[in-house]
């Protein structure tokens, strides 16, 4: 009789052989010219070099930095940093290995050793960098309010006593925890979630990074972006704390990409909106001026 | 406890967050206690209403019971709490804890009961109805007690099951006592310490739950029987 | 058909591939180390029995995300570390043996002990009672609460996707995250409703033959 269930799922399983594809290393979105490593100035980490593929933490519902696009692959601001490492690692874009995390899980999965690096726009916080090291920025932004179009909110002010949608583990609910008291967040693991819950009017904003709430107030022409920019803090990648070679490796990869002015030069791909440009100009690191990380807390009121 | 591969072990940091983890572990028992007895009133019910082979009421109990019991109860969350707002209705964190919870074990329950009243031997029944009772009272007075007492192992373990898996609450990150955790580690990265501390919550919680499971059976053991 | 349908069938699929492959190692595992741990908590030794009782019951009643996060987050920290379909695998087939073995040594008990006991009056030692007269009896008895056992274990699998498995369950949220972010609707109804359908369809044979069973045992 057991036989009999094993069978009947094994036909199933048959049944549903056709098609389909895992999100691996997408081979699209990465422009670096297929030839031998590229030396940044450190040794690749020996642990890597033998298993002759870089594993990387991402985020998958954070357009346009890390996402999943319609043939199922990853893509993304992020993901072309990520592959372009993956050729200086290995003169190979591919040799990747991409893990999708969230805000509350990147950080175990980095100490669990399930990733050598996380990309996943992560802020610098002091808190984060007892806990992992960071490397040098890449990326900048703060946090603003996604509202609906007629909606009277204006500012982080009028939030007060009301019910606020963000994500867990992100710097916008660290924020609103340390700053706002009378504050109710309702805290969601994905980016859909959160938004979605914002449409359903399960709280009065989306409290989020301003760069993902323009992507989604782009595309949903009922919502607006409202609110001065709060917590703002350059995105570093993150390593295990005391993993010099690789905090070394990493950033000398990412100095290798500021001399070319990749960075920007792949933020105009990805993001073609020409006002939207301007707009960030200033947040990513170019030839001769980089970004830094704030001394003090991040997370000032 | 020496640092392993970069960690250090502090039982000490779980104390500064009882707070968060107790009104956690409130709305746990709060969806669970009205799962529970939802399941277990609706399960009597439903079960009554097959065993008696009501004409209608019976079909669509027994469509109802096979679509819960073999589709996965994480779906059925995903469904209540983000698909039904597309189809117009929209339910609140808390409203679909319970809910779900209510009618997963109701499935479940409606078939532990229907087993049970199923098993009375039908010489009782039929020695009621040859005293004079009407089929309905026959059914109060002797399949709903006997067959309730058979029905009891079962039943219990499925209301069990509900406070259990109260926990797939986090699909829809209503701060429960599992969500609350997981909260927690998303700031403070100690997954060790906290996922130990409830772990031990939950198992010393269906620990109780089973006692008194097992004193109710007891208690209501059916005498001479087994 | 509304050109959404392709690409999330297509992910769907393999998803679904994904969640097969876990039930059936979670099924096959959970069955063979059940009966052994199920006759286990049915030896004469006391500290062997009270081994197998301290495993199903911790497994059972632990709720079974815990144990998985357990597995996943945990245990790499003292240098235990599998991937992401193995921490599925292993955490839910914990739970499964153990439920498995409670089946296992209530259809044993069902057992008259007077078979027992006349099987060891003529000679029989522990293994042979089980193999000979226990076990025969037992397995008929356990079949359908065996079966029903299988049909749940397939439908936790879904909590594969809690870790991030990327099985059915997490296909159709990946799917449902990229159409909604990308500004349209996110279709929950019919994705969600379709992955609702496929395990109706995988489950519902297998509770029918269960049910049947035990109607014919009666």
């Amino acid at each position: 009789m057991v036989v009999g269930a094993v069978m009947a799922l094994a036909l199933a399983a048959g049944c549903s052989s056709s098609g389909g594809s895992h999100p691996a290393a997408g081979s699209d979105g990465s422009t670096a010219a297929v030839g031998g490593p590229v030396d940044v100035g450190a040794p690749l980490p020996a642990e890597v070099e033998s298993r002759g593929k870089l594993t990387v933490g991402v985020k998958c519902d954070y357009p346009p930095f890390g996402y999943i696009d319609e043939s199922s692959k990853n893509a993304g601001f992020e993901i072309d940093i990520a592959h372009r490492m993956a050729s200086y690692a290995f003169g190979d874009p591919d040799a990747l290995t991409l893990t999708c995390v969230t805000g509350s899980n990147r950080v175990s999965f980095l100490t669990s050793k399930r990733i050598d690096l996380i990309e996943a726009t992560m802020n610098y916080t002091p808190e984060r960098a007892r806990t992992i090291d960071f490397s040098t920025p890449y990326f900048a932004s703060g946090v603003k309010l996604l509202v609906p179009k007629n909606s009277p909110i204006t500012s982080f002010r009028q939030l007060a006593g009301k019910s606020v949608i963000s994500t867990s583990g992100a710097t916008a609910s660290l924020w609103l925890t340390r700053c706002m008291k009378d504050v109710k967040q309702t805290l969601f693991t994905q980016t859909s979630q959160a938004l979605s819950a914002l449409n359903q009017n399960r709280g009065a904003a989306f409290a989020q990074d301003d760069t993902l709430l323009l992507d989604l107030a782009a595309k949903n022409p009922g919502l607006k972006v409202v609110g001065d920019a709060k917590a703002d803090s350059p995105w570093g990648m993150g390593v295990r704390k005391g993993d010099t070679r690789m905090l070394a490796w990493v950033n000398g990869a990412l100095a290798h990409m500021q001399k070319s002015d990749y960075f920007w030069s792949e933020f105009r791909k990805t993001v073609t909106d020409p006002s939207v440009q301007r707009q960030f100009a200033t947040y990513v690191p170019r030839p001769g001026r980089g970004l830094a990380y704030p001394s003090g807390s991040t997370v000032q009121c | 406890m020496p640092a392993v591969s970069g960690y250090h072990f502090d039982p000490v940091f779980v104390v500064h967050h009882l707070g968060d983890l107790g009104s956690g572990l409130l709305r746990t028992l709060a969806i669970s206690a009205i799962g529970m007895a939802g399941a277990l009133l609706a399960g009597a019910l439903l079960g009554a209403i097959s065993a008696l082979r009501i004409p209608v009421a019976r079909q669509l109990v027994t469509v109802y019971v096979e679509v819960f019991r073999n589709t996965p109860l994480l779906v059925q969350i995903f469904f209540l709490y983000f698909a039904l707002p597309e189809a117009g209705l929209q339910l609140g964190g808390f409203t679909v804890g319970w809910l779900s919870l209510l009618l997963w074990g109701g499935a479940y329950n409606a078939e532990n009961f229907r087993a049970g009243f199923e098993a009375v031997e039908g010489g009782y029944v039929e020695a009621c109805r040859a005293l004079g009772f009407a089929r309905l009272s026959a059914f109060r007075h002797v399949t709903l007690p006997l067959g309730g007492r058979i029905a009891l192992p079962s039943v219990a373990n499925t209301l069990i099951s509900v406070f259990k898996n109260s926990s797939f609450m986090v699909a829809i990150s209503y701060p429960e006592l599992t969500e609350t955790a997981v909260n927690i580690v998303a700031v403070t990265f100690r997954v060790f310490e906290m996922f130990l501390a409830i772990g031990v919550i939950y198992l010393g919680l269906v620990w109780l739950m089973s006692l008194g499971a097992g004193a109710v059976e007891r208690r209501f053991a059916i005498p001479g029987g087994h | 058909m509304p050109p959404w349908v392709g690409p999330v069938a297509d992910y769907l699929a393999g998803g679904l591939r994904e969640t097969v492959l876990l039930a059936l190692v979670c099924i096959a595992a959970s069955l063979l180390a059940g009966v052994l741990i199920g006759a286990a908590l049915t030896v004469p030794s006391r500290p062997l029995r009270g081994a197998a009782r301290a495993y199903v019951e911790v497994w059972r009643g632990l709720p079974i995300i815990i144990t998985l996060y357990f597995i996943f987050f945990v245990l790499p920290i003292i240098g235990i570390r599998v991937d992401t379909f193995t921490a599925a695998a292993v955490g839910l087939s914990l739970w499964g043996s153990a439920n498995t073995a409670e089946v296992v040594r209530g259809a044993l008990r069902s057992v008259p002990r007077g078979q027992d006991e006349a099987a060891a009056a003529l000679g029989f030692s522990w293994t042979g009672r089980m193999r000979y007269v226990l076990l025969p009896q037992a397995t008929r008895r356990a079949l359908p609460p065996l079966i029903g056992l299988v049909v749940n274990l397939t439908q936790q699998t879904s909590l594969a996707a809690v870790i991030g498995l990327l099985d059915i369950l997490e296909a159709s949220q990946r799917s449902i995250e990229r159409l909604t972010l990308s500004g349209g609707s996110s279709h929950a109804v019919p994705i969600l409703g379709a992955v609702l359908a496929v395990f109706f369809t995988i489950c519902l044979p297998l509770t029918m033959l269960s049910r049947w069973y035990e109607r014919r045992l009666r």
